[in-house]
């Protein structure tokens, strides 16, 4: 395959080639990334059942106006709306069927011989040139993600960029890098960050967190076991093997990280490029701390870090400010994004997060049903849930709506560069809900207790 | 009193909305006042209570409840009369209860009228009887030490000796309980049969009211008071409102100084909440949130007459309370081959759009949830097939296995099994009502449903009956509502 590019998703995906790809005006940006939506629109449609679906449903025919697509964007749960029965039965001919409705790709000529469990399945698909990855949910199912070889060329250029973010300098392939992610497996990052230990490190010192694989089987294996437990299946012997499994995967993530803390060690006086967790930075801190080592980074290393926004109750509630003290002056830049997304959002030094130009940025009401992006030109800042269409992105459509909580700034940043930019994030699912709605109707979760809170 | 809700100005959104006014009533007092603005969840209506004062909601455990001695003779005698005065036709109080659920409930004028229609029944003399006779054996236990002869000796070990007693009487007694009820709000029968059961028992209640129900209970309180407002039954009961969940109230109350026990209905978060404070002397009664679901035998393909029989008598199971209730059918297993499910689900689908006494044609519109996983399951045929739009006229999803999400807002979720033996596996601890069709299946079903989990077999269609005397939730209410003390050894 190659990118399917019109010639707006074009100019939009080349803006990467620019000295500062986030520093182009919404002036331009605007009727550009219209044209873009559209022109993806056009595309999927006619690839994507689901999407068809909706456009005849809204009767949506053409995006002239960003408020044209928002009954076409995809809920992020869409991406884990495979029934379950059809893994647990190994029914790998029906998840064919159920990707199909999300990918751009045919499904035509995928041999499902002898096919294991769902691992097993996307291997098959990978053959057959269908780059299908999982995203770990919080709920116990993975989100299975279509895309193409070029998605990752382009994701993987983009990391690039947020290293020059970091650093201020191209990747050379010559420092020490430490991935905390695993370099094998189902996870969508797992190309990704391969692209980028390669583009990064110095051949022979790339660390990642795990050379185990990463399965979509262990993803899903808490909601297997929800649902087991629900229906009665599942023995005393089976709830204590998982709730003795998540703990001893932990400690060997533990193990791994002091592992890893032995070279950093050695590299203390080079400048060194990581990648890790805030909560795994904490754990890292506390190991050096253990060691009696207050200066373990040279000063001009960098880090990238995202995600876990979700305060862990395993962590001091100021475990970012410790591991930001601790680790000064290095530079500790922390990106938005989320699996869904080819490219991210890196953050200004005004601490505002940039939206990348192949992203249209969508603030919604919780419901999902307004829009309320200030009108164009106007600028403003704006608190809802998150959306946005990626016009770059080649396996599926582009269009979603998150779980994010974001306030969204229209006006023009402090850091010179125009908007929009994200300012601060919160999960709805974080968001303290009350249920003071009583009903006697119930559903079977309330009935498993411990297996996902 | 006014009737019709009382105007505070904007809300504290500033968009104009009034606010409403939620009184309560305080060991049988009306307190109004509007010191605290809440939000109702469903329709996220404003609303102002009063403040609420702890110490008037607990008593001294020195000082016996108001109740504890009249005899259960004069209580229901009270209880028949303020049955009689729950007339929405000449009863002020209820219309205005009314015209104010309307604000906070997501049901609808038409189906809240014919709840509010209904409330008398509970308090029919003979229904009153048969509770206490068949739930505790008789009235006498209530009112009195009922002595018990016991057949056999009793055994003491601290004696020397020979530790076997010879056979003497003792008296046992249901004994008035302190309790805290967490009310659900979906149907507004919950405050007033809480109402009853509590009255019955002759403690001393807290009824605590659900933002989706905020004057059923102090209606029917308010009308007791109209008949004696110096009635020990009605001095026994307060109807108050807090956030569930506040700790600063719970927290304070949940505890075996002024409480026996906290009868919680429903809702997960509640019931999870709820859990934090049981304690030894501090008991909890759960009226569990639960799923129900119908069991469809193939007699009902014998001809299109049966089917269309038992497609109807299964949507009324589905649509009662437009679904939000713990006996509305949400799974029906289907004994036949996938292409009978399909004829029974075609059937089905339009009788879920019917406007009910019970429920809306054409409400609610199907949740976001729902929407997004059966989006995709339409394009999985044969796997799935759906029948029905989102528009709150029902959806009718039929599959092999059940489905991921939870049928919900006019969702029912069919699949076809071989025989209704092979469906009891998918009956659980959740499992409320097993509806079934014909009836005459229920008895060879009935252990093993129970087995599984079950609380109720129902001949399909009756989901939404209540006898009250019978089991609810796998108890005997009243025989919880009481604390059951002894007097062992009389004369001795």
């Amino acid at each position: 395959m190659s990118r399917t590019d019109t010639a707006a998703v074009q100019e939009l995906v080349g803006l990467f080639d620019a000295a500062d790809p986030y520093a182009f005006s919404d002036t331009y940006l605007d009727p550009l990334q219209l044209q873009a939506i559209d022109d993806r629109f056009q595309q999927r449609r006619t690839q994507l059942p689901v999407l068809a679906q909706r456009a005849s449903d809204s009767g949506v025919d053409r995006v002239t106006a960003l408020q044209d697509v928002l009954p076409l964007l995809f809920p992020h749960s869409l991406y884990k709306s495979y029934p379950e029965a059809f893994v647990t039965q190994g029914r790998w001919d029906r998840m064919n069927q159920w990707l199909g409705t999300l990918s751009t790709q045919s499904m035509d000529g995928i041999d499902l011989d002898g096919i294991t469990d769902i691992d097993d399945w996307l291997s098959r698909l990978h053959a057959a040139g269908h780059l299908v990855y999982s995203s770990s949910g919080t709920s116990g199912k993975c989100a299975l993600l279509p895309s193409t070889a070029e998605d990752f060329d382009f994701a993987a250029k983009t990391w690039r960029e947020f290293f020059r973010w970091a650093f201020g300098t191209e990747a050379k392939q010559d420092l020490p890098a430490f991935i905390l992610l695993p370099s094998r497996g189902a996870h969508v990052f797992v190309p990704t960050m391969n692209r980028l230990g390669q583009d990064v490190g110095r051949p022979g010192q790339v660390h990642f967190l795990s050379d185990l694989p990463s399965t979509a089987a262990e993803g899903n294996r808490l909601g297997s076991l929800r649902r087991a437990i629900a229906e009665g299946r599942a023995t005393p012997t089976e709830i204590a093997a998982l709730e003795t499994f998540g703990a001893e995967r932990q400690q060997e993530m533990g193990d791994r990280l002091i592992e890893l803390v032995d070279h950093l060690v050695e590299h203390r006086h080079e400048p060194i490029f990581m990648l890790a967790l805030y909560q795994q930075m904490f754990q890292i801190m506390q190991e050096l701390r253990a060691r009696g080592i207050e200066d373990a980074f040279h000063p001009d290393s960098a880090i990238l870090t995202g995600g876990g926004r979700k305060a862990d109750n395993t962590m001091p509630p100021d475990y970012r400010e410790q591991v930001r003290a601790f680790l000064a002056p290095v530079r500790l830049v922390e990106l938005y994004g989320m699996s869904e997304l080819t490219a991210h959002c890196p953050p200004c030094p005004q601490d505002a997060w940039h939206v990348p130009p192949t992203v249209a940025l969508l603030v919604l009401d919780k419901t999902g049903e307004q829009l309320l992006n200030p009108a164009r030109g106007e600028g403003g800042v704006v608190e809802g849930r998150m959306a946005f269409v990626d016009v770059a992105v080649e396996g599926r459509w582009g269009g979603l709506i998150t779980g994010d909580n974001i306030t969204a700034n229209f006006s023009a940043c402090g850091c010179g560069r125009p908007g929009p930019t994200v300012t601060s994030i919160v999960r709805y699912s974080d968001l303290p809900e009350g249920d003071d709605k009583l009903t006697c109707a119930g559903s079977m979760d309330a009935y498993v207790r411990g297996v996902i809170e | 009193m006014s009737s019709t809700p009382t105007v505070l100005g904007p809300s504290p959104s500033g968009e104009g909305t009034e606010v409403l006014a939620v009184p309560f009533i305080v060991a049988g007092r009306l307190v109004e006042g509007v010191d605290v603005v809440h939000r109702s969840r469903d329709m996220s209506t404003p609303f102002a209570t009063p403040k609420l004062d702890l110490d008037a909601l607990t008593g001294s455990r020195r000082e016996p409840g108001p109740a504890f001695g009249v005899p259960v003779s004069e209580i229901i005698d009270f209880l028949v009369a303020t049955g009689e005065r729950l007339n929405l036709e000449t009863n002020p109080l209820l219309q205005d209860a009314l015209d104010r659920m309307v604000q906070v409930h997501p049901l609808g004028r038409r189906i809240l009228t014919r709840l509010y229609q209904d409330f008398g029944i509970l308090f029919d003399r003979a229904s009153l009887e048969f509770q206490l006779e068949n739930e505790l054996g008789g009235a006498d236990v209530v009112d009195t030490w009922k002595v018990v002869k016991h057949p056999a000796p009793s055994v003491d070990l601290s004696a020397e000796g020979d530790d076997r007693v010879p056979s003497r009487s003792s008296a046992v007694r249901a004994f008035p309980a302190r309790m805290v009820h967490v009310l659900a709000g979906n149907g507004p029968g919950c405050a007033p049969l809480s109402i009853v059961r509590g009255a019955l028992t002759k403690g001393v209640h807290v009824l605590k009211m659900a933002s989706n129900d905020l004057f059923t209970a102090t209606a029917v309180l308010r009308t007791m008071a109209e008949i004696d407002p110096e009635h020990p039954t009605l001095r026994s009961f307060s109807a108050v409102y807090w956030r569930g969940g506040d700790e600063t109230i719970e927290s304070v109350l949940y505890r075996s100084q002024f409480f026996d026990k906290l009868a919680a209905w429903g809702g997960e978060a509640a019931m999870r909440s709820a859990a934090r404070y049981i304690a030894p002397g501090f008991e909890i009664l759960p009226f569990d949130p639960k799923v129900s679901v119908s069991f469809i035998g193939r007699e009902a393909f014998a001809s299109e007459e049966a089917l269309a029989e038992a497609a109807g008598l299964a949507a009324v199971d589905a649509t009662l309370l437009n679904q939000d209730g713990c006996v509305c059918s949400r799974y029906q297993f289907v004994e036949g081959s996938l292409d009978d499910a399909d004829r029974y689900c075609e059937l089905l689908a339009p009788q879920l759009g019917i406007d009910r006494p019970l429920s809306s044609g054409t409400h609610p519109p199907t949740p976001a949830e729902i929407r997004e996983s059966v989006d995709v399951l339409r394009h999985l045929e044969p796997a799935y097939r759906v029948w029905g739009g989102y528009d709150g006229q029902g959806l009718v999803v039929r599959s092999e296995d059940p489905v991921d999400f939870h049928p919900d807002a006019k969702t029912v979720n069919v699949v076809p099994v071989a025989s209704l033996a092979d469906a009891v596996r998918f009956v659980t601890t959740a499992t409320q009502t097993v509806g079934v069709y014909p009836s005459s299946r229920k008895a060879a079903l009935r252990d093993g449903v129970a087995c599984a989990g079950a609380q109720r077999v129902v001949p399909l269609g009756s989901a939404g009956e209540a006898t009250f005397g019978l089991p609810h939730d796998a108890m005997f209410p009243l025989h919880r509502f009481v604390r059951w003390v002894a007097d062992e050894h009389l004369g001795g």
